[in-house]
């Protein structure tokens, strides 16, 4: 499975969702990205990483993309849709 | 420079939000509310980055109390049940500029966007009548919620503090993070009310 589809895998479950999500989802546009849910993201994420995220880490978990870079970068980016520069995402995307 | 008076206006006023009144607490009224709380391990976290319970004598001091014109306390009250579910307060501190405190106590509530949509009016009401320029917000690194919050309310994350304290009790040594937004970014966003300027 590349980045992006797990990424939309992890999101879509720790948030819940009953239809598919878009890599250009973000915490803005998805109503149920809420509190709990978004712990649910971060844990799930790490899980799938196998470690603790840094808290720059956790701040730039804003976008499904955003996960999807974080995977990339946290698995040497094989597969990868997305490059290593994108694996911070500026929280202010959701401004 | 001394804020005009006007914009001091209000502050104690009861707010509305969709789903809750935010009503304003006197010293003694919140600390009846929030007394219990000081045992609370999840509340003691959140606040104090610590599972160390207070003293009463502590609570006093406690930041979710209001202190006259610099610490604003509101109870959030369910709109439908006429229950209180937690306290948010505004600080004033610094030029132009505070931070929030807020407990939600009741545990049905959380995931539900209550932090977010109380602070927001709050946001609006204190750029409206307290002349508020920048808010500003310290959090444990690892409270996922609170750091949503921020997010999602549009604050910037200026900085880390890391491995800046340790919990006596747990032992754990976290990091600290940082927000910031200032009144033009509040403006600019979705949240943000129309405010008639003088």
């Amino acid at each position: 499975m590349n980045h992006e589809a797990e990424a939309r895998r992890i999101a879509a479950e720790a948030l819940q969702a009953q239809a598919p999500l878009s890599i250009d989802d973000t915490m803005a546009s998805l109503p149920q990205w809420d509190s709990l849910s978004h712990m649910r993201v971060i844990l799930e994420l790490e899980a799938a990483l196998g470690r603790q995220l840094s808290v720059e880490e956790i701040m730039s978990v804003t976008s499904v993309r955003s996960i999807a870079g974080l995977l990339a970068a946290g698995q040497g980016g094989e597969g990868s849709d997305n490059g290593p520069a994108e694996a911070i995402d500026s929280p202010n995307r959701d401004c | 420079m001394k804020r005009p008076a006007a914009t001091r206006v209000g502050l104690g006023d009861p707010l509305e939000t969709a789903r809750f009144i935010l009503r304003p607490l006197g010293y003694i009224e919140a600390f009846r509310l929030t007394a219990s709380w000081r045992n609370d391990p999840e509340v003691l976290i959140a606040l104090f980055q610590s599972l160390k319970p207070r003293s009463l004598r502590k609570w006093m001091r406690s930041p979710l109390l209001p202190r006259p014109k610099v610490r604003f306390a509101y109870a959030i009250i369910d709109r439908e049940s006429g229950r209180s579910i937690g306290v948010h307060t505004v600080a004033l501190s610094g030029y132009r500029s505070a931070y929030f405190t807020v407990a939600v106590s009741d545990r049905d509530w959380w995931g539900k966007g209550a932090v977010l949509e109380t602070r927001a009016t709050l946001i609006n009401h204190f750029i409206r009548h307290a002349g508020t320029e920048r808010f500003f917000g310290m959090v444990h690194g690892r409270n996922l919620s609170s750091i949503f919050n921020y997010q999602r309310l549009g604050f910037s994350h200026v900085g880390s503090w890391h491995r800046h304290k340790q919990d006596p009790v747990s032992g754990e040594i976290f990091d600290v993070v940082l927000f910031e937004l200032f009144r033009e970014q509040w403006q600019a966003g979705p949240f943000a009310e129309a405010i008639d300027e003088p």
